[in-house]
């Protein structure tokens, strides 16, 4: 008796056992994704319960896919992967779906083709989120070690344009990241004593909001940001304007910065999207 | 090439056959240089373009679950008619169902008011067993399409695309894509539980996106118990998009179409139509933006948009590009309310799916709606004046363009700055058509003449079903008389919480939106709560035209009007006017019956109305199982008042018998005293609804007694449980806690004050 309850046990904890799924067909499909975390967010986005169980490989960039063939089908679950973000065999995830992912989890989009027209309304890969974005650079300003920072911001801006806690914590560290990564040997000297000034307040302040609990916390940091950026932009203008807005309503007046010169305010979001007008347009 | 002698005849002879001279001599309807816009007839060769439609029963299964539908010719939809500007058209129709009678409307069709297609208004129905012929010229050419006018047909089956090529068009790949919508209910049964306020839809769609029921458990997850209080307080119950619960949504019949052929780098023009009875689409693509060059059949000024909203009815012609090789990009339709979606596939290849549109968020849009209402029930549009889909309200409940849920809720987040909060385009880099993006590229101004100008407010009530124009039935108002030479100019304010969209027949109007001389021209005109748009349109078509919306069952509910444009013959296929008539009106005066019973161990206790839009036949009994509990039957017969029908004066009969209390009278709050044994009275009284959705009942009966009673039914705690509480001034009150299982059935326990506790089961008709 205690050995057949052992043996069932034992069959029954044996990873992969097809045991509750009925009339089970396995297949394997090359499934994209980077990192070992992906495992756990493609395998959650495939399951349902009783019909569909998956299991991804991140080496082989495979997934052995099972299901119950009377229930469902081998494209419904590859739809379900490809909406969490994962590009594979059948369906190619959408854009939207592909950026919203942590940055260390943007693979290459190998399966995805490139537009024929040389206008590509379509981008192969985003670069967004992509973490290596320091490396990428605006392009308008040749190898400027500040672009990433003048970038990273405008992301967090944007991000809490839109009212999203979360792209807002993401933007606030990668940010970080790009403030800690400057070069600063690179910079000019004027830029240089700058910099020195800055980065110290930059560094904590972008900390403090990649730790701020919600939106209305990140927000209130985040205008803490303004005074050092804009010196920064003043010392280093760019070709392209950057446009210095001001909020009157919000804490008693609030400023930030920003690429467009459309006001669309990062203090409230939606709620005053509108709300603010132009200070000051800095430029070369 | 001229046109060969032998065809002219053929032509003379359709065009004076078969249309009983009731066929103007111009071909040029409308009065409208849109119109005909394929050039001269020059190398063109005309004919007779012959369909021939077999209309059957069929059983069809999408879900898995067998139900009756209506196929023509073996398919649904009907199949596709295509012509060619300048042919004529020749559609046989022969009904082959066994007892059901049936019609057909050509959508948006410029022709001979008797071959509209409106049973008993231009046509008659086409009885089992007949055959009728349409025949007439097409003097225009776009994307258009048919359906049955007869009951609630066109839900089941009963829809397809007509499409009209002009003359010496370019080629270029097409698709055609008719939008439609499937539901294991039949219509009949949907219907009446519109009538009868039954949630049961909701239920359906919380399983697959949760928050629709909007529950007060609901409310209290979100944070938003306060939101939910007040919008009880102004005597709303939950608000929805739509109405009706589909358990499939469907593209040219499919849950997911395909058009394999089109090859990367093409641009191909896809010809939308929404043929559902009650849905809004949003239409997405993955392949990135679309280029509106048509709406409703005619040509507008090519505008790119990332996406845009079909209304019930109209038509959308686009024009995308097929990005890369090897891929298939996804044409992604979504019901307004985000619970279901259709997709066509262009393209062949591994599949690039299009971002799906977030769930709405529910208590963001409740939120809104109490702004927006006042206490007695009229909108308050706050003074910004909307119109033509510029201002979206229900943008709240966007997540793509408001965020995601938490987020944006912040009470009282301060002044907005008028317009810009509910413009989406203003909010986001998304771009989404609206009608004041449409413009002609040809002059559209009316010919000169008078103006009639008729103000029209859409009026709707939810709790009741009753959707109306100035609080008016169709069968409750004159026919509206226009002439010829006259411009009818129609100013509609929409007053309700819905949208509608209201669908003109035999014409097409100018929708007045700021593009002056070219003002596009519509059939089907979307207008939004708190909107006012202006519509005009030449009188040129004489007969009878039914303007009305085109929710189906708004329409069968009575929300149109009939302009009358008069023919100086009578109309020769409905030879006695005034029974056509009679027959035409008696839809909205339907009667709806609803009953409930709950079987319960302390007794039965139950209702059942047989009502219309404005009088109610109510029962009510509390049956107990011994003498002592005694039984309680109680009738009235009322009629509802006012624009929000709150008000409901009713007289009735009473009957109560009971034993074993001996001659203890119970004396009431009013300081009656009743031994309650036995009543058999008539009574007067009336209900009111007040805020909360209470109703307080009032009467006097034939004793001289009062009695003052305050109710509410269905309060949702959660999205499964309901609870019932009645008090009134005999001391009497009950309680009852339900937990639905399905459309039908539900478990309940109540205490009584008079029969004590008891578990059972409800049943609901």
């Amino acid at each position: 008796m205690k050995t057949i309850g052992l043996l069932i046990a034992t069959l029954l904890l044996l990873p992969g056992c097809n045991a509750q799924l009925k009339n089970a067909r396995t297949v394997t499909v090359r499934v994209d994704g980077d990192w070992p975390m992906c495992e756990k967010t493609i395998e959650k986005a495939a399951y349902v319960k009783g019909e569909a169980e998956v299991d991804w490989d991140v080496d082989a960039k495979t997934a052995r896919i099972t299901i119950d063939s009377m229930r469902t089908d081998i494209d419904a679950v590859l739809q379900r992967i490809a909406h969490a973000g994962y590009d594979n065999e059948r369906f190619l995830a959408p854009d939207a779906a592909y950026t919203a992912l942590p940055g260390c989890c943007q693979y290459e989009r190998t399966f995805k083709r490139a537009p024929q027209n040389a206008q590509a309304t379509v981008p192969v890969q985003d670069d967004a989120h992509h973490h290596h974005i320091a490396e990428e650079g605006t392009g308008q300003e040749v190898a400027d070690p500040l672009a990433p920072v003048l970038t990273g911001y405008f992301a967090l801006k944007d991000a809490l344009v839109a009212s999203d806690a979360t792209k807002a914590k993401d933007a606030a560290i990668q940010l970080n990241e790009a403030v800690r990564g400057v070069d600063m040997g690179a910079l000019d000297h004027e830029v240089h004593m700058v910099w020195m000034e800055v980065m110290g307040s930059l560094t904590s302040t972008t900390t403090t909001i990649a730790n701020a609990k919600g939106l209305e916390a990140q927000r209130k940091v985040f205008r803490e940001l303004t005074a050092p950026m804009t010196r920064l932009v003043k010392a280093s203008p760019t070709s392209t304007p950057v446009y210095l807005d001001h909020c009157p309503m919000y804490e008693g007046g609030a400023d930030w910065l920003s690429r467009d010169k459309a006001i669309k305010n990062p203090f409230y979001g939606s709620q005053m999207m509108t709300c603010g007008s132009v200070k000051e347009t800095i430029i070369r | 090439m001229p046109v060969s002698s032998n065809i002219r005849s053929v032509l003379l002879l359709v065009l004076l056959h078969g249309l009983t001279g009731m066929m103007p001599a111009q071909t040029q309807h409308g009065g409208h240089p849109a119109l005909g816009t394929s050039g001269p007839l020059g190398d063109f060769t005309p004919r007779v373009t012959r369909y021939d439609l077999v209309i059957t029963d069929t059983i069809v299964s999408y879900t898995g679950k067998p139900r009756k539908a209506y196929a023509v010719n073996g398919s649904i939809p009907m199949p596709t008619l295509t012509f060619t500007e300048g042919d004529t058209a020749m559609i046989v129709v022969r009904n082959a169902m066994a007892k059901e009678e049936t019609s057909l409307h050509w959508h948006g069709l410029i022709l001979p008011y008797h071959l509209d297609g409106v049973p008993h208004l231009t046509t008659a129905p086409i009885k089992a067993g007949e055959t009728q012929v349409y025949k007439f010229p097409l003097v225009q050419s776009g994307t258009y399409w048919y359906h049955s006018h007869t009951g609630l047909q066109e839900q089941n089956g009963m829809h397809g695309a007509l499409i009209v090529h002009k003359r010496n068009a370019a080629p270029m790949p097409e698709h055609v894509v008719i939008l439609s919508e499937w539901t294991d209910m039949k219509p009949k049964e949907v219907h009446r539980r519109l009538h009868a306020a039954n949630d049961w839809s909701a239920i359906r769609k919380h399983k697959v996106r949760p928050g629709s029921v909007q529950s007060y458990s609901d409310a209290i997850k979100e944070g938003a118990l306060g939101v939910k209080l007040t919008n009880e307080w102004k005597r709303m119950n939950a608000m929805d998009v739509s109405d009706v619960y589909y358990d499939l949504l469907l593209a040219n019949g499919r849950p997911v179409d395909e058009a394999p052929d089109l090859k990367a780098g093409e641009r191909v023009r896809i010809r939308l139509i929404n043929g559902g009875a009650s849905s809004y689409f949003w239409i997405t693509y993955a392949g990135g933006k679309m280029t509106v060059v048509a709406s409703d059949g005619i040509d507008v000024e090519p505008v790119e948009v990332d996406r845009f909203i079909m209304g019930v009815a109209e038509t959308y012609d686009i024009i995308v590009t097929i990005p890369a090789d090897s891929t298939a990009y996804e044409l992604l339709a979504t019901s307004e309310d985000r619970v279901r979606s259709a997709s066509v596939w262009l393209g062949s290849g591994i599949r690039q799916l299009a971002a799906p549109l977030q769930p709405l968020k529910y208590f963001e849009g409740m939120e809104m709606m109490n702004d927006m209402m006042k206490m007695n029930g009229d909108l308050d549009d706050m003074g910004m004046h909307m119109s033509l889909q510029q201002m979206d309200m229900n943008v709240v409940m966007y997540p793509e363009i408001t965020g995601p849920k938490d987020a944006t809720r912040t009470e009282g987040a301060g002044d907005d700055h008028g317009g810009d909060r509910y413009n989406s385009n203003a909010l986001s880099d998304i771009v989404t058509l609206n009608y004041a993006m449409l413009r002609s590229p040809t002059p559209t101004t009316l010919p000169p003449g008078p103006v009639k100008e008729l103000k029209f407010t859409l009026t709707g009530n939810m709790n009741r079903y009753l959707w109306a124009i100035d609080n008016r039935t169709v069968s409750e108002t004159d026919r509206i008389l226009i002439r010829k030479g006259e411009n009818v100019r129609i100013i509609l304010t929409n007053n309700s919480m819905m949208r509608h969209p209201m669908h003109l027949h035999g014409h097409f109007f100018r929708v007045v939106n700021g593009q002056g001389e070219h003002a596009p021209l519509k059939n089907v005109l979307d207008i939004m709560p708190m909107e006012t748009d202006t519509i005009e349109f030449a009188a040129t078509e004489e007969g009878d035209w039914f303007f009305h919306c085109h929710i189906l069952y708004h329409m069968m509910s009575g929300m149109g009007r009939v302009f009358v444009n008069p023919a100086p013959r009578p109309n020769p296929v409905l030879p006695d006017a005034r029974k056509a008539e009679r027959l035409f009106l008696r839809e909205d005066k339907a009667w709806h019956f609803m009953a409930q019973n709950d079987f319960a161990t302390n007794g039965n206790d139950g209702e059942a109305m047989l009502m219309n839009k404005r009088w109610n036949l109510q029962a009510e009994w509390r049956l107990g199982y011994t003498p002592m509990h005694g039984q309680e039957v109680e009738m009235h017969f009322g009629r509802f008042l006012g624009k929000m029908q709150w008000w409901f004066p009713n007289i009735g009969i009473d009957w109560r018998t009971r034993e074993g209390h001996g001659d203890d009278a119970e004396e009431n709050l009013f300081g009656q005293r009743n031994t309650k044994n036995s009543r058999s009275v008539l009574h007067a009284g009336f209900q009111y609804t007040l805020p909360m959705l209470l109703v307080f009942d009032a009467r006097i009966d034939t004793d001289g007694q009062l009695r003052a009673q305050l109710m509410r039914e269905d309060i949702p705690l959660t999205p499964r449980l309901r609870l019932d509480l009645m008090g009134n001034s005999d001391l009497e009150h009950m309680e009852r806690l339900r937990y639905v299982l399905d459309k039908s059935w539900a478990l309940s326990t109540h205490y009584d004050s008079d029969m004590g506790w008891g578990v059972g089961v409800t049943v609901t008709y």
